[in-house]
């Protein structure tokens, strides 16, 4: 038996045991640590270790021969965040939380992808390209805006925040990855590396077919969902379905999450059957998003100079733009208001979405950059799972938390 | 009407999405997923027409498959080939845990005490089987080798190597359709029993043939060598490796249902994937191994129940991809090439399939539906018998190209009659719906749960 095959037998043992240990034993863990493992960025770690890079138990090819599961997920990903728009829903809710939420994305954005500009500019190697170093910097500032809604709801649940603070949190942590992923989905269209042969797409029409792919996506979903109750049937359909747009999307080196994201949205707001497709695709989220947050793992790198350098002012830059971007929003859009001006503090999460967007980049560029941007991201994501919490109770509990 | 124009949209997308692709390298896997996604949804209501025709729904992934494969639209235009073969290469991990999860399920799916009842029924038929299909099968080649112009240029005992690598295979059967057809139909009775009870035993007897099959084909092929006795290490190290492994993983998943009893499908499909990565690092069989854990799961622990629902979970989308993959994967061009003698090959095992299973049931003393109908069951080929001719393909240089084309011509035939008849057996046998009026009525698609009265222990 090869010393790989053991040592996989011996790591999956483990987790076995740690994970039930973990996650279902009746022990309270610390704050923060608990987070890690309930939002699943324990398997951020894992894949770490494993990956072609560590242990390199998930080898290059294991990592290839995943490249379906991987478009897949950002699909699903994708489409489920999308269901969350349905406008009869959305035109409800106030517009002063859209305004604040959608500040403190692009104030996050703007400083990061400005931030990762130098310092990519600095460290880039001679072959990459000014678009290459745009992408990779944009995208590096996508990743900074969003912040994952399961993190910032255990926060709310473990932390004991305030009402408001708690409901304001879940509503920012919903909506500020949109600007974002719109701003991914327009820099996938009008970087386009190359055009089809003997053709003339320009960046605009790009968008536009990027648009119309998610339009359509959600038009067709919404044409075949079966009419009958059987949940397989269904899943099987919604599964079809995203696997096609988000590989239609990734063939053409369009972002397969601005496409599904878009098709869910149509989806939610033709359908009326969106409240049980969005209970499927929660509950069938679980395997794709384990091989997800493994294969996204196992794209870090140890790489001392990116890690001791640019990870830690790239944590710190974000942290204070969340926050800052929060305060900011508050300021422009509620005047006063009983929400905690530091309420950023408590949208440092990183989850799905933000590594979605490094996972496609590194899958999808070949330069060097791209697997510095999913270093980045993905230590980002684990460290500020195990301190986010800790900062957001102590900030935000000083007004009313136990 | 609103599906088809669907459909048609969603081709005429998956058509516009290759034309448009653009020359840098894209994400690994897109192409796949989105062959993958339209072949889903059209697997399935292609299933469901299927079925309306008195057919099981697998016959319509296969078709659907065969049809959007490599070679057939390609005769129009190569655009419209959906499923091409670097598609159908990239989905090979998911087609092999497709496999793991539908042997688990066989190997679940079979009781001891069940099988107390049958046991002499198994032991004979398989004998039979392996006597008569073999011999009948080398002989059929013998017979007709200097007449057909594939096989007329091979020397003798280039020939005999040829009949008997056929026949070795011939006597594999396809356990995924077998449990396909099970989960779609819900039959209940001797037939059931007994062919799903061979179909997961045979595994074994069949890996022990087809090895000792090419150790000999080979010392007819290269007179010089001597018989290679390192292949029957290997055959032990295949067969007991894989049933240690087997029961390795199937004490795993008892201690991680009876310790966690959580995201228990998610775990079947780690132990899937662990099962074929480790089979194929240490050149196991995870065939065999799936079954063994399954198989251990049901018979020795109390968590054979959640193990059966766990799979059920991915059931539907496991049978949809493997089938259409399979149908995707069947060389049309092979059939095109050899049709008569694939035919004649095709059907002189469905001959002695059922000659041999009527007899070995007969002097067995099995009921008389199993005499009479479970022959129905072993004529569908798949992917164990494509893994023989790729191992052929290989180790028989020299005459590996013919048999091959042959294999992959018979595999087409077998896999297109096999499930419709199976079907029919089990109707004629009058198996389908026994489980229960619900089950008769709506068998609906494979992989529904199955009713609970069904899953009862005995």
């Amino acid at each position: 038996m090869e010393l790989r095959t053991v040592l996989l037998l011996a790591v999956i043992a483990a987790l076995v045991l740690i994970g039930s240990r973990l996650s279902f034993g009746r022990r309270r863990l610390p704050l923060g640590v608990r987070e890690t493992v309930q939002t699943g960025t324990a398997f951020l770690v894992l894949g770490a270790l494993l990956g072609p890079h560590a242990l390199n138990l998930v080898t290059e090819r294991v990592l290839e021969q995943l490249g379906p599961v991987i478009v897949i997920g950002l699909g699903w990903i994708g489409f489920l965040y999308g269901t969350h728009f349905e406008w009869r829903l959305v035109r409800r809710l106030p517009r002063a939380f859209y305004g604040v939420g959608f500040t403190e994305s692009l104030v996050s954005l703007g400083l990061v992808a400005g931030l990762g500009a130098v310092y990519l500019g600095l460290v880039a190697d001679p072959g990459s390209t000014p678009d290459d170093l745009a992408v990779a910097a944009l995208v590096l500032g996508v990743c900074a805006a969003g912040t994952a809604p399961a993190g910032t709801y255990l926060l709310t649940t473990h932390a004991r925040l305030r009402h408001a603070d708690s409901h304001a949190l879940q509503f920012f942590a919903a909506v500020d990855d949109l600007p974002a992923l719109l701003i991914l989905g327009f820099v996938y269209a009008f970087f386009h590396p190359s055009l089809p042969e003997g053709g003339q797409v320009a960046g605009w029409q790009w968008a536009l077919i990027t648009v119309g792919m998610g339009l359509l996506g959600g038009w067709l979903m919404h044409l075949v969902f079966p009419r009958g109750t059987d949940v397989r049937v269904n899943a099987l359909v919604l599964l079809g379905m995203v696997s096609l747009g988000a590989g239609a999307a990734s063939l053409l080196r369009l972002s397969p999450l601005f496409v599904s994201v878009i098709a869910g949205m149509v989806f939610a707001n033709l359908s009326s059957r969106k409240e049980s497709v969005y209970g499927m695709l929660a509950d069938r989220e679980q395997e794709l998003y384990v091989v997800f947050l493994l294969s996204a793992g196992a794209l870090f790198r140890f790489d001392w100079t990116l890690l001791l350098g640019f990870a830690p002012a790239y944590i710190a830059l974000r942290a204070l733009a969340k926050v800052g971007g929060a305060w900011l929003g508050l300021r422009l859009f509620m005047g006063p208001s009983p929400i905690h001006p530091l309420i950023g503090s408590g949208l440092l999460f990183q989850g799905g979405l933000t590594l979605a967007i490094a996972v496609n980049l590194e899958r999808t560029h070949v330069s060097a950059l791209p697997h510095q941007v999913a270093t980045i991201v993905v230590v980002a994501a684990i460290i500020n799972d195990l301190i986010g919490p800790t900062i957001a109770a102590r900030l935000l509990g000083r007004r009313g938390s136990r | 009407m609103s599906r088809l124009v669907a459909l048609a949209l969603a081709f005429a997308l998956v058509v516009a999405a290759r034309l448009l692709t653009v020359a840098h390298p894209t994400t690994p896997g897109s192409d796949a997923a989105m062959a993958l996604g339209f072949v889903l949804i059209l697997s399935y209501f292609a299933g469901t027409v299927s079925k309306r025709i008195g057919l099981p729904a697998i016959t319509g992934y296969i078709l659907t498959g065969v049809t959007f494969g490599p070679h057939v639209l390609s005769h129009l235009s190569p655009d419209l080939v959906v499923l091409t073969k670097q598609t159908v290469r990239d989905l090979q991990l998911l087609d092999s845990l497709a496999l793991g999860l539908i042997a688990l399920t066989a190997g679940g799916e079979l009781r001891l005490a069940a099988m107390g009842r049958i046991w002499r029924a198994i032991a004979w038929i398989i004998s039979a089987q392996v006597v008569l299909v073999f011999c009948g099968v080398t002989a059929m080649i013998l017979a007709v080798w200097t007449f057909t112009p594939l096989l007329a240029g091979l020397a003798w005992p280039a020939a005999l190597a040829t009949a008997l690598v056929l026949a070795g295979t011939a006597v594999a059967n396809s356990p995924a359709t077998v449990i396909a057809i099970m989960e779609e139909y819900r039959p209940k009775g001797p037939v059931t029993d007994v062919v799903l009870a061979i179909t997961v035993f045979k595994d074994v007897v069949v890996i022990t043939l087809f090895t000792l099959v090419l150790a000999a084909a080979t010392v007819l092929l290269q007179p010089g060598r001597g018989f290679d006795a390192a292949s029957l290490v290997q055959l032990a190290w295949e067969v007991f490796g894989s049933l240690v492994v087997g029961l390795g993983l199937g004490r795993l998943v008892v201690e991680y249902l009876r310790r966690v009893k959580h995201e228990t499908p998610l775990m079947m499909l780690a132990v899937a994937f662990l099962a074929v990565t480790i089979a194929s690092e240490l050149h196991l069989s995870g065939l065999l191994a799936c079954m063994v854990a399954g198989f251990y799961i049901e018979n020795f622990s109390r968590q054979g129940e959640a193990l059966i629902q766990a799979l059920e979970h991915h059931s539907l989308p496991i049978y949809v991809v493997f089938f259409t993959v399979a149908g995707g994967s069947l060389n049309v061009p092979a059939l095109q090439l050899t049709w008569p003698l694939a035919l004649l090959l095709a059907f002189t095992r469905l001959g002695l399939t059922w000659l041999a299973t009527r007899s070995g049931a007969w002097l067995a003393g099995a009921p008389r539906a199993v005499v009479t109908h479970s022959w129905s069951g072993f004529i569908a080929q798949a992917g164990v018998t494509l893994g023989f001719a790729v191992v052929v393909g290989r180790r028989l240089p020299g005459v590996g190209d013919e048999i091959v084309t042959l294999i992959l011509a018979s595999i087409a035939i077998n896999q297109i009659i096999g499930p419709v008849l199976f079907r029919l057996g089990l109707g004629w046998a009058g198996e389908i719906g026994a489980a229960g009026p619900e089950e008769a009525e709506n068998a609906a698609e494979p992989g529904q749960p199955l009713h609970d009265a069904d899953r009862a222990r005995p």
